[in-house]
């Protein structure tokens, strides 16, 4: 009898969207907490586009039943990989840096609604905090490859778990640090260098956000106190992944409150245009 | 050797024993992103109310060992819209539909049907008196017999569809209220619901739900329900949809045998979209390699 999560074939089934088996390419710790998971997923590596997230069931994990939700990091259409920049949360996450080269897992991907910076972009400001950067990488990527230039404001506990700067740096992204203690650039939030940022620039003509619920609050507030912002001539947008079961929009455990009533974080999101968001 | 899968609940001719448990599918439309939907028996929706209901604040799901507990609290946009939209759709697709009820009183339950029925597309109601998660109405019908009982005479009243009543585990004797129900025209029963329950974070010493309480799903709550399945099948000669953290086909034929004459997968399709496609696949396999010529014939044949 089949078992509940393989990949195996069933009559019926449909190719609009596929359940996919990936193999474990490398698993490495990148920084405290952070980990960067690598996997060969020559389905889905193509298709990504930047925001959408991957939702997947982990092996060896016994009575977890749900899959989990991650950001796609970055995908390699012509290597056929994608990649996944976790923080150690919880029990899936220290399960994940178990995993090893070889290892083959279940995946639905790429979900959800990603990005959608205007294509006249010239000037991006992206606002990402912890692992939040995992949601923004392809984002600024893609920006770079446009022409745009783009600065990013990346804020953590402190210099041991920033991850992830190389990579934007050496695609010509303008790296402002923000760390709790100061151990690495700005003492404080990176809110703080945000509103810098725009106070200083007014030619930005795009923002986006990601990170902890508090920040991604704060953050969209000082968008949204800029006239250019709050009247949509400059686009804000927020990355808002929540607990979600299904993953595909079905379950609506995951919704996120907008003007436009309850919408879910798994199809309608997880980016949403940060003037509709609800706060509470 | 070709196996006849074919089940009756009530007036419902399903050409398989599975549907879908409510909530966990939608109506089917992001799954019909997986799977052909007429490979299933039929389909059974989420929860539709009169009204349109907000759902719960808060955090709304979280693990537990072997299972999960959900407080969605039926978020739903009511009837007028459903009717308009899922049903609308689903009304295209070849595949038998199961509208799952929800009200707040017995007039609501009522008044939701005899809109569906102008619509005529549905092929039977469940009547949800079983929800853990609403505060008025839901799990406080399904727990007191004559409160089902007056729900069931009068959607009784207002349809001659097949009714198929959604029961909770959240009570001592199961039977009393299945019996209830039954005797005012349930022509089935859904076993079981979710079982009430809660979770609490250490860390913030706070409840993880805003209502406190939720309801647990999935293989947790399997040996649970096949008992009341079990139960009532022994007790009252009436067709049951066995449901409760079926998986696998295995997990099915255990409720068949229990004596439900059909299954609902419902969390699994969390975990793998093809679960219900997959379960009857190998229902199919189960009977061809045991040479049972009906699934019918395995309703209740524990030995």
């Amino acid at each position: 009898m089949s078992n509940i999560g393989d990949s195996g074939a069933c009559s019926g089934a449909k190719a609009n969207r596929e359940c996919e088996a990936l193999d474990v390419l490398s698993n490495e710790r990148r920084a405290d907490g952070i980990w960067l998971l690598r996997l060969a997923a020559p389905g889905m590596a193509g298709k990504v586009e930047p925001g959408q997230f991957a939702h997947f069931r982990l092996p060896r994990f016994g009575g977890h039943i749900l899959r989990r939700p991650f950001s796609i990091y970055d995908a390699n259409a012509e290597e056929g990989t994608i990649e996944l920049l976790y923080q150690l949360a919880g029990k899936g996450t220290e399960h994940m840096t178990s995993l090893v080269p070889g290892e083959r897992f279940d995946c639905i991907g790429p979900v959800g609604t990603g990005w959608a910076p205007p294509a006249q972009a010239r000037n991006a400001l992206l606002v990402c905090g912890g692992v939040g950067i995992a949601a923004v990488n392809m984002l600024a990527l893609a920006l770079r490859r446009s022409g745009a230039a783009v600065t990013c404001a990346f804020g953590a506990g402190n210099a041991g778990k920033l991850a992830g700067i190389e990579r934007l740096e050496s695609a010509g992204v303008k790296m402002l640090i923000a760390t709790d203690d100061g151990s690495a650039g700005h003492r404080g939030f990176v809110t703080d260098l945000m509103r810098d940022a725009l106070a200083g620039d007014p030619s930005i003509d795009y923002i986006a956000i990601c990170g902890p619920r508090p920040m991604e609050a704060i953050a969209c507030r000082i968008a949204l106190e800029s006239e250019r912002v709050a009247s949509g001539e400059v686009r804000c947008e927020v990355s808002m992944e929540n607990r979600m079961a299904c993953g595909i929009g079905a379950c609506l455990s995951c919704v996120v409150d907008t003007v436009d009533g309850l919408r879910r974080s798994c199809a309608d999101g997880p980016v949403f245009d940060a003037r509709k968001v609800v706060w509470r | 050797m070709s196996v006849d899968l074919t089940t009756r609940i009530g007036k419902l001719t399903m050409k398989n024993p599975v549907t879908t448990a409510s909530g966990t599918f939608a109506s089917g439309m992001q799954y019909a992103e997986f799977f052909e939907l007429d490979r299933l028996g039929a389909v059974t929706t989420k929860g539709v109310s009169l009204e349109p209901w907000r759902g719960n604040e808060g955090v709304r799901i979280a693990e537990s060992p072997s299972g999960m507990l959900n407080s969605i609290g039926l978020q739903n946009p009511g009837v007028e819209a459903f009717c308009a939209g899922d049903l609308a759709w689903l009304s295209q697709q070849d595949v038998p539909i199961i509208v799952n009820v929800s009200g707040h009183s017995v007039a609501e339950f009522a008044a939701i049907i005899e809109r569906l029925e102008e619509e005529g597309s549905a092929d039977a109601y469940e009547l949800n008196v079983s929800c853990p998660n609403v505060d008025s109405g839901g799990m406080t019908f399904g727990t007191d017999p004559e409160a089902a009982a007056r729900i069931m005479a009068a959607c009784r009243k207002v349809t001659e569809r097949t009714i198929i009543v959604k029961l909770t585990p959240n009570v001592t004797d199961i039977v009393s209220i299945a019996r209830a129900v039954v005797d005012e025209g349930a022509d089935a029963l859904s076993l079981i619901n979710t079982l009430l329950a809660m979770a609490i974070d250490a860390r913030t010493r706070k409840a993880v739900f805003n209502r406190k309480v939720a309801g647990l799903s999935g293989p947790a709550i399997k040996p649970v329900a096949l008992r009341m399945v079990y139960e009532v099948h022994k007790a009252i000669d009436v067709p049951l949809i066995g449901m409760g953290g079926i998986v696998c086909a295995e997990d099915a034929i255990e409720f068949i045998l229990a004596g439900a004459s059909a299954v609902a997968v419902g969390s699994a399709n969390f975990i793998d979209p093809l679960a219900s496609v997959k379960v009857i696949d190998g229902i199919e396999r189960y009977l061809e390699d045991n040479s049972i010529g009906s699934v019918s014939e395995l309703v209740g044949a524990l030995e």
